[in-house]
């Protein structure tokens, strides 16, 4: 069994927006980077699955060669190795392209998993096309994932519930965070091992891209305005927030 | 001159930084509030069961002795990977203080032990000691006997085939732990040098005539004890390396933990001028941000000069203690000295910053500026760093230098010959 995971180098997502900057209309180079919050979920997530099912594990991102230093912590954290398409675009077409090409040269991979979203440009649509684009099922939103006699079994979790669904053959699923799958902290021993695990680069292609063009990149400017709420009693003030809240359509 | 980090150790330290996110934050208030009542309810900084938690959980992640030989069961990654990985567990109050959390073995002792273990020493203490089954306490200090050694007044004098042990100790810690060893220093022989003067003993805590006496309340979060020696009778098997020559692994023993000292305070500065900045740019005061004036500018600049000064000075060190080089004396003062000083006037500028708010037991940069205040007479007190750095640079009659021309490989040519 192979499972892939695909992950993105984003800028750091844990900068408040209030102090975020542009240049280029793509993050300040200023932010350090990381792997994306739900990246490190999917990775989690297929680490646990290649112990359950004695699986081997790839990770696979497009980006820049820069990224592989932080792409490494998933290969601290367990996976077997690398594989990065070098490339610069954000078309999601592009990109899924670029991971189909990543994909077909691994040549037998049984199940891919990906980040909910991204964490910078929060669109969760590059799973999707690339499902279509290979033929396979898309789950968005998966938390658990079970496999049995060729079955996979998957949790899809929203905000309102919890559904069931059952597939065969490889699939795309983006992985939402749940308690299982909080990213371990990579060992000691993992972390100097790592360096020693293959990375294979492959040049991108520039095929895929959506009939659609960048206009402009703004980030909304947030003010904040401190406003105190009397609170001798305790009832009354609920009253007053919720009323204060209600005024201004925040409910 | 490569002054590039490795991607290794940047992994290691965001390691450890999201192990100190998780695990070591959320114990912030718990611990500052067991500080406040620590005199009248003595006991640990952090729940037993948080402490366990946090040793089981760095075990796992293989941050147990990270310079220690991988034969001892430590990584054996050297000084500049514990250098880093305490900078990054020292950004808590929890890993900043060593009575909160501190990643075992205490390293210092264990190379004390390495050291000098003999016969069946290596078994009832060094193995024991390097799988946390013991803890151990240095007992040195007495009452008229500080940074001047000469002054000890504990005797260990010849019974028959064993020795006798007379004397009390002050300023012992770990008295409180049940499982710990004291390696006690004893006068021998007073007539003497100092250099043959001192002997080393183990010294179990239940060992009949030793008695922990009373604790020592002192201004910060630094439990120790007096330790009573009360005709305590010990066989050869008791003396650790030898006879009358305690002093020199000692002041080895010194050299490591002062590199220790030092990242622990490197770590907490940064965190505090991040503190600084924060507030800096978020309080308003008469209708402007305190960033805009000049002193709090003036403090923030001074203190990233200082912090950044004694960083490169410390990770020389580590490096330094990574190329083999055992004599760190004028680099294991000058850092001791150096980040004590640097974290007792970045903390004082950031309470002054924070106002009321930097003085209160709830923020806990008055919590920082306490125990660096311990330790700028912990370890030496930083008079008498400074003295051996001079007494050094006077009697080599040179500045000191600080240049190591590396080794690397020739690039040789071979002609063959008819």
């Amino acid at each position: 069994m192979h499972i892939a995971v695909l992950a993105k180098v984003v800028p750091d997502y844990e900068v408040p927006s209030m102090d975020f900057e542009l240049s280029n209309n793509r993050a300040h180079e200023r932010f350090s980077r990381m792997l994306g919050l739900y990246d490190e979920n999917a990775i989690e997530t297929g680490i646990q699955l290649k112990g359950k099912t004695s699986s081997s594990l790839t990770i696979i991102s497009y980006g820049l060669e820069s990224d592989i230093q932080f792409l490494r912590k998933g290969v601290a954290m367990g996976a077997d190795k690398l594989v990065l398409v070098k490339g610069t675009s954000d078309d999601a077409g592009i990109i899924a392209q670029n991971l189909k090409q990543a994909i077909d040269n691994l040549e037998d991979v049984d199940l891919i998993l990906a980040g909910q979203q991204s964490a910078d440009m929060d669109r969760g649509v590059v799973p999707g096309i690339l499902a279509q684009m290979l033929g396979t099922a898309f789950i968005p939103q998966v938390g658990y994932i079970d496999y049995k006699n060729g079955d996979w079994t998957v949790s899809q979790m929203t905000a309102t519930g919890q559904r069931e669904l059952e597939f065969q053959g490889p699939g795309v699923l983006s992985i939402t965070s749940i308690p299982e799958n909080v990213p371990r902290i990579p060992a000691v021993r993992a972390i100097f091992a790592a360096k020693k695990k293959p990375v294979i680069k492959l040049n991108g292609i520039e095929q895929g891209k959506m009939p659609l063009q960048e206009i402009s990149v703004e980030i909304p400017k947030i003010e904040s305005v401190c406003e105190f709420i009397d609170a001798q009693d305790p009832n009354e003030a609920v009253k007053s927030l919720l009323t204060r809240l209600s005024e201004e359509r925040y409910i | 001159m490569d002054f590039g980090i490795s991607e290794e150790y940047m992994m290691l330290k965001q390691a450890m930084r999201e192990f100190v996110k998780r695990e070591l934050l959320p114990l912030e208030k718990t611990l500052l509030e067991r500080d406040m009542s620590l005199w009248t309810e003595p006991g640990p900084l952090i729940p037993k069961e948080d402490s366990e938690r946090l040793y089981a959980i760095t075990k796992e992640l293989g941050f147990w002795g990270i310079e220690v030989d991988e034969k001892f069961g430590g990584q054996g990654l050297g000084m500049m990977a514990k250098t880093l990985v305490m900078e990054e567990l020292c950004k808590s109050y929890v890993g900043f203080s060593p009575h909160g959390f501190m990643l075992p073995p205490d390293a210092p002792n264990l190379y004390y032990l390495d050291a000098c273990c003999a016969g069946d020493q290596r078994e009832r203490y060094f193995i024991p000691y390097c799988n946390r089954e013991l803890d151990s306490a240095m007992a040195v200090t007495e009452a008229d006997a500080g940074s001047d050694v000469s002054g000890l007044k504990t005797m260990a004098v010849r019974k028959g085939d064993g020795w006798l042990i007379n004397g009390t100790k002050t300023f012992i810690s770990k008295c409180d732990k049940d499982n710990v060893f004291f390696i006690l220093i004893a006068v021998t022989d007073k007539e003497a040098s100092s250099k043959e003067k001192f002997t080393a003993f183990l010294i179990d805590k239940d060992h009949p005539g030793v008695r922990v006496g009373k604790e020592i309340p002192v201004i910060g979060a630094m439990p120790t004890w007096e330790l009573i020696l009360d005709e305590v009778e010990v066989g050869d098997n008791a003396v650790l390396g030898e006879v009358g020559k305690a002093f020199i692994p000692l002041q080895n023993r010194f050299g490591v933990r002062r590199i220790e000292l030092a990242s622990r305070c490197t770590g907490m500065a940064e965190r505090i001028i991040q503190m600084m900045i924060d507030q800096a740019n978020t309080r308003v005061t008469f209708g402007k941000p305190l960033a805009t004036r000049q002193s709090v500018q003036n403090w923030i600049a001074d203190s990233t000069m200082e912090l950044e000064a004694v960083r490169l000075r410390l990770y020389y060190a580590a490096w330094k203690s990574d190329q083999g080089l055992t004599d760190l004396r004028i680099e294991g003062s000058t850092i001791k000295v150096a980040a004590t000083e640097m974290l007792s006037n970045v903390a004082d500028r950031a309470m002054q910053l924070h106002g009321g708010v930097g003085l209160s037991k709830e923020l806990g940069i008055e919590y920082v500026a306490r125990m660096v205040r311990i330790w700028r007479v912990l370890e030496g007190p930083n008079e008498i760093h400074r003295w051996t750095i001079a007494r050094q640079l006077l009697r080599d009659k040179k500045p000191y230098n600080p240049f190591i021309v590396t080794e690397e490989e020739d690039y040789v040519i071979t002609v063959e010959q008819d």
